[in-house]
């Protein structure tokens, strides 16, 4: 008799069986992706989804079960997440981010990359015109550990054998492919492992990515001071723009990120600091993501191709080709609609 | 509901509800979705770790075996994919990492949209603040500029690591840096489970209740009796006799002579109960909670109620 009168307990018995089905359909969607489903249970999926969380609205207002209620918000909380799952696998989503997102990202925080780009040359500024200054001051700049030796006492004869890879006797009998690719590996590790922290400092409010960019510049300023001081600047300029227009790019970007990033925490605007910080976070983490493409490529072209090709003109070549490339990439990559 | 209910401690019955987040379906339904603990955030975070130090060290301990340069690189590659696409892979794929699934809790977006690749690579990008940078700096025993180790660079990381650490708990949401720079949270994910209605439950004996023996009670109250009846009977039987007496009492019900146990006699008061609740819930006049007297009665008589002092 009870039954009869209670609506909440007729409300239940009538669409409990709904919700069990439900309920499996949810969990091998969850195990397998929609995919798992035949096309009828797909069909099914959206009225079920809709029927669970109007249940749910009508047992909030009419039945005083607190067992049935937390049951029918698991169980829509459950498939809701996976209703509006990630649309795209991860292999449409990196197709798409390499398309579009990734140069879109790059457009939006133009400003940002043009500071760090201002602080990269201050950085190249200063490391050069103190190096040409007084020559000892090269290793204030560059980390004895990378410098493989070249310093300021280093006779021409030496720097130049180091461009062009000629080894003295006894050395570089490891040449081989591996040798080069484990030399790639190795570079590409330690530079996307410094991008990365470029941008993830950002979070402490830029002052350590002005810091890390800065320092870049100064080294690389403090190395061409070295060549040209030695007449190798010719020389220096095919050894390391074939990679480095793409490394360098990279590591500006990387800055750009993390300082997009702590603008938007030091000057949030008229936004919630946490919306503004959500949305630059967003950003950043996209070209966080496409630098680390980018020092994937770099790695390569300095790990191999730079220790297989001493040829002048072919070393400008690549360089000027990638320089083209990235440019037409970022420039018009993503512009139409999707 | 009722803010002014000082003594009743709503949490060991209805769960802390301050650990609750909302979210608003494009339908127009708020769900509502636990905030996980930092515990349990810290323990997935640790089974993460080990696994990517147990699986990078056999890797090492394989290739050095091997002695081979081309497996070596593949090592540096793999070590860096695996510290810094392990997170986002599997939070895009599973909403979850090995981790979490173990203790079961997930990635949302805050505002409930889908899981963008963006948000998840923010969130994890940023765990190199958050942890590898002053982590390694604790391995290399505070070696970072320098090139010898510093205890001071090793007490900042050591320092730096425990507010990172901390710096979650001061947000109600349990959110850290990643999670404010990726729009995310994580929360326990949903596990649906459904017992049986209580009130579906035929009981032996004809227990009647007039109207004003139902009268006295709300829907709080209601639900604290469900939630007595459907623990397991062994661990609250002493309870559910002083209970029942308590009720028995208020609503001055007689067995009539039979013989009653609590057990049903609740159960059946709540049936009525329910019945009777639901009834006025339809009407439009449902009842909250108990009304209360004024402060002539006893203090600790009911529930271990004092009334309210209402301000």
């Amino acid at each position: 008799m009870a039954e009869f009168k209670l609506k909440s307990l007729q409300f239940r018995r009538e669409r409990e069986k709904g919700w069990r089905d439900f309920e499996k359909l949810v969990e091998a969607a969850e195990r397998g992706g929609l995919g798992a489903l035949t096309p009828h249970e797909l069909a099914r999926l959206p009225t079920l989804y809709r029927a669970s969380l109007s249940a749910l609205s009508v047992a909030r207002s009419i039945s005083l079960d607190r067992d049935l209620e937390s049951y029918l918000e698991a169980l829509c909380g459950r498939a809701y997440l996976i209703m509006y799952r990630p649309r795209r696998n991860f292999l449409q989503a990196a197709r798409h981010f390499l398309l579009a997102g990734f140069p879109r990202a790059l457009r939006e925080i133009w400003r940002a990359l043009l500071v760090s780009t201002l602080i990269f040359a201050l950085g190249v500024g200063v490391g050069y015109l103190e190096t040409r200054r007084d020559p000892e001051r090269y290793f204030d700049f560059m980390d004895r550990g990378l410098a493989q030796g070249r310093g300021p006492e280093s006779t021409r004869e030496e720097l130049r054998k180091v461009l062009y890879n000629e080894k003295e006797d006894g050395e570089g009998a490891e040449d081989d492919d591996s040798g080069l690719l484990l030399f790639a590996a190795y570079l590409f590790r330690h530079n996307a492992s410094i991008g990365l922290a470029a941008f993830a400092l950002g979070g402490l409010a830029g002052l350590p990515v002005f810091f890390l960019i800065f320092n870049n510049g100064s080294t690389l300023g403090a190395f061409v001071a070295l060549h040209q001081e030695k007449d190798l600047l010719f020389e220096l300029m095919g050894w390391l723009l074939p990679h480095g227009v793409t490394e360098i790019f990279a590591i500006l970007l990387c800055g750009a990120a993390g300082l997009h990033m702590a603008h938007a925490i030091l000057f949030p605007g008229r936004r919630r600091r946490s919306d503004a910080l959500r949305e630059a976070g967003r950003r950043g983490g996209a070209l966080a993501m496409g630098s680390v493409l980018l020092f994937v490529i770099a790695g390569l072209i300095e790990g191999i191709f730079r220790q297989r090709v001493q040829s002048d003109l072919v070393r400008y070549l690549v360089a000027g080709t990638s320089a083209l490339f990235w440019l037409g990439y970022f420039l018009l990559a993503g512009r139409s609609e999707r | 509901m009722s803010p002014e209910r000082k003594s009743f401690d709503r949490r060991r019955v209805f769960g802390d509800e301050s650990r609750m987040t909302e979210l608003r379906t494009p339908e127009g339904v708020g769900l509502h979705f636990r905030i996980a603990t930092m515990s349990s955030r810290m323990g997935a975070f640790t089974i993460d770790l080990a696994l990517i130090v147990v699986v990078n060290l056999l890797l090492l301990i394989g290739l050095a075996m091997t002695l081979d340069l081309l497996g070596f690189a593949l090592f540096m590659v793999l070590w860096f994919l695996s510290v810094n696409f392990y997170f986002p892979f599997c939070e895009y794929r599973w909403g979850a990492t090995l981790g979490k699934r173990v203790l079961g809790v997930r990635v949302i977006d805050r505002r409930g949209a889908p899981l963008s690749l963006e948000a998840i690579l923010a969130r994890n990008f940023l765990r190199d603040l958050e942890f590898w940078v002053p982590f390694l700096v604790l391995c290399t025993g505070g070696q970072i500029f320098a090139d010898s180790p510093s205890p001071g660079y090793f007490l900042l990381a050591l320092l730096w690591l425990f507010a990172m650490l901390v710096f979650p708990a001061f947000s109600r949401r349990r959110l850290r840096l990643g999670d404010y720079a990726g729009g995310t949270m994580v929360v326990e994910a949903p596990r649906p489970q459904l017992s049986k209605d209580l009130a579906q439950k035929r009981t032996d004996e004809e227990i009647h209740f007039t109207a004003e023996q139902l009268a006295l009670y709300g829907k709080l109250e209601l639900q604290v009796l469900e939630d007595l009846l459907r623990r397991p009977y062994h661990e609250v039987k002493p309870m559910m006799g002083k209970v029942a007496r308590r009720i028995r009492k208020r609503i001055a019900w007689s067995s009539e002579g039979r013989k009653v146990s609590p057990r049903a006699f609740l159960e059946a008061f709540y049936q009525a109960q329910r019945e009777e609740l639901e009834r006025l819930m339809v009407l439009g006049k449902g009842r909250e909670e108990r009304e209360r007297r004024p402060a002539r009665e006893r203090p600790g008589t009911d529930d271990g109620n004092r009334p309210a002092d209402r301000t």
